[in-house]
């Protein structure tokens, strides 16, 4: 039981801790792609030192939901941790309370809060980011039901855990082409749900062109610090979606030691490195969609997972 | 090779064909849907060879040749060299209905395609029963292509989509054909070479490839 806690504790930390780090190596390998030298690997953590020694300001007009947003967005990725295989290839105490289905509910609740916080500071990009967000949110929802269809017809189950198990088994499951176009269509999704590239462009600095960025343009100090740092821990547990559930289900510690665990960091750090290099390349070789070719795009991953189920049912 | 990893390599392929015909329904340019095509060329051609090694069959090794030869390669240089100015336009193609329109029908489509070969697929082969869904879906969704595109080109891509979804369904139903198809890669670059210099005739005369243009007809006095 000791075991258990420790271990669970240790995947919140690797979440919490490297999720700036893996910001910043993407970040940097960005601009190395543009043939520029960008900003140090360990920047996001500096950025997030200033902030917490800096003076809040809210408007006065806020409400409590302002307040509570920079809590819940920074809160969720964590919880979803405690649900998915970070480390450990076998299920962990929290492991059955809620399946992938739940937890991409309470990535949604984080997503809904930050809109409601937009709406809610006045500033009229918030609430235009708000509704951009809303927008691709939605069109982002088919596409996850369908790859949670998908999953759910080829593994018998949702829990992360089990379907990762299943992936694993033999050859065959694993190049199975409902498989490859799961992955296909789930890393599209991550594209759109982080604010990538062909959606959305992260280092955007013209407000009128901003979709994720736009919703936290209110925030300072404390407040901003914890929305960047929550953004970078949804973006590092939807990346352990992928690699460790969906796409290279390896290296995860098999041992019930608590050594095992701490060697499972090194090759899943690596599994992380090596997916920020394709999205770098992803992000440095495409361009921004315009806001009314989103739909097509996200269309797209709808088709891929659509195929997807097809051949798994009717085959 | 195992039958196993056969029929297996074969789904991707035929996922792959599939995926390929939904690129050109959804994409826009001309140049684009052009290098959508040659993919899914290659991935016919592909899908030939896996099954010609497969049944060891040299009619059907032929056959892959042949269209080697003919679809992504001989189709794409004429239309490349007959029509090098409609391709280069950057400008966006036209279609009647707007792309996610397209592709909810082309979804419909794909269903409907499984659930009418159903019976026809049932216990046979595993390898005819992944192709002649996905042929006859392609086949549909060219016919969809070839209604909703505004153009003459990318409608000359959608009578070679057409031809290589029948093509798809037939490699996988027999495999002493190789005349037959010899007849029709024939046939498929003859078409493409009279629609190519068809809308060369047309843009010379009107300036444009845009078909559409062209729904009404002008006797007498000219208005």
């Amino acid at each position: 039981m000791t075991f258990r806690i420790v271990a669970n504790l240790l995947q919140v930390l690797f979440v919490l801790l490297l999720a700036p780090l893996a910001k910043g190596v993407l970040n940097r390998l960005k601009e190395r792609l543009q043939s520029r030298r960008g900003p140090p690997v360990l920047q996001p953590y500096y950025d997030l030192w200033k902030l917490f020694h800096k003076d809040e300001v809210i408007s006065e007009r806020a409400s409590w939901v302002f307040r509570i947003t920079p809590c819940i967005v920074f809160a969720a990725p964590l919880v979803v941790t405690l649900l998915i295989p970070v480390l450990t290839a076998y299920p962990l105490f929290m492991a059955f309370m809620a399946d992938m289905v739940g937890a991409g509910f309470i990535l949604a609740l984080a997503g809904f809060f930050s809109s409601a916080a937009a709406i809610d500071s006045a500033n009229p990009y918030g609430a235009m980011g708000a509704s951009r967000t809303r927008m691709v949110g939605f069109l982002v929802e088919p596409t996850f039901m369908m790859i949670f269809f998908a999953v759910s017809f080829a593994a018998d189950s949702t829990i992360p855990y089990l379907v990762q198990q299943k992936w694993v088994a033999s050859a065959s499951a694993f190049f199975a082409p409902s498989h490859l176009l799961v992955i296909v269509a789930f890393v599209m999704i991550i594209l759109a749900e982080t604010g990538k590239i062909p959606v959305d462009n992260p280092s955007g600095d013209f407000e009128l062109a901003m979709i994720d960025e736009a919703k936290n343009l209110e925030y300072s100090g404390r407040g901003a610090a914890l929305m960047q740092w929550g953004g970078s821990m949804k973006l590092l547990v939807l990346m352990c979606v992928l690699l460790n559930v969906l796409v290279t289900p390896w290296g995860l510690a098999n041992g019930t030691g608590l050594l095992d665990v701490v060697l499972a960091i090194p090759p899943i750090a690596l599994k992380v490195l090596l997916f920020l290099v394709v999205l770098a390349a992803i992000e440095a070789s495409l361009a921004k969609l315009r806001l009314f070719r989103i739909p097509e795009f996200l269309g797209a991953a709808f088709v891929t997972v659509f195929v997807a189920l097809i051949v798994q049912v009717f085959a | 090779m195992s039958m196993a990893v056969v029929a297996s390599l074969n789904t991707l392929f035929g996922v792959l064909f599939l995926l390929a015909t939904f690129m050109m329904l959804a994409l826009r340019q001309t140049q684009a849907i052009l290098h959508a095509y040659v993919a899914q060329a290659l991935l016919l051609v592909g899908s030939t060879a896996l099954l010609a090694v497969a049944a060891a069959s040299p009619e059907l090794a032929i056959v892959a040749f042949i269209t080697l030869v003919a679809k992504p390669l001989l189709v794409p240089a004429l239309i490349v060299r007959l029509l090098a100015p409609a391709l280069r336009a950057k400008r966006e193609v036209q279609a009647t209905i707007n792309v996610p329109a397209t592709l909810a029908l082309a979804l419909a489509i794909s269903l409907l395609a499984y659930f009418l070969t159903r019976p026809l697929v049932a216990g046979v082969d595993p390898v005819v029963q992944v192709n002649v869904p996905i042929g006859l879906d392609v086949l549909l969704l060219g016919v969809v292509m070839l209604a909703i595109r505004r153009e003459a080109v990318p409608q000359l891509m959608s009578l070679m989509v057409i031809d290589n979804g029948a093509f798809f369904a037939g490699i996988a139903i027999t495999t002493s054909s190789a005349l037959v198809e010899f007849a029709a890669a024939l046939e498929g670059v003859m078409v493409v070479m009279i629609v190519a210099l068809l809308t060369r005739a047309i843009a010379r005369s009107l300036g444009r490839t845009e078909v559409s243009a062209l729904a009404m007809l002008r006797e007498g006095k000219a208005p």
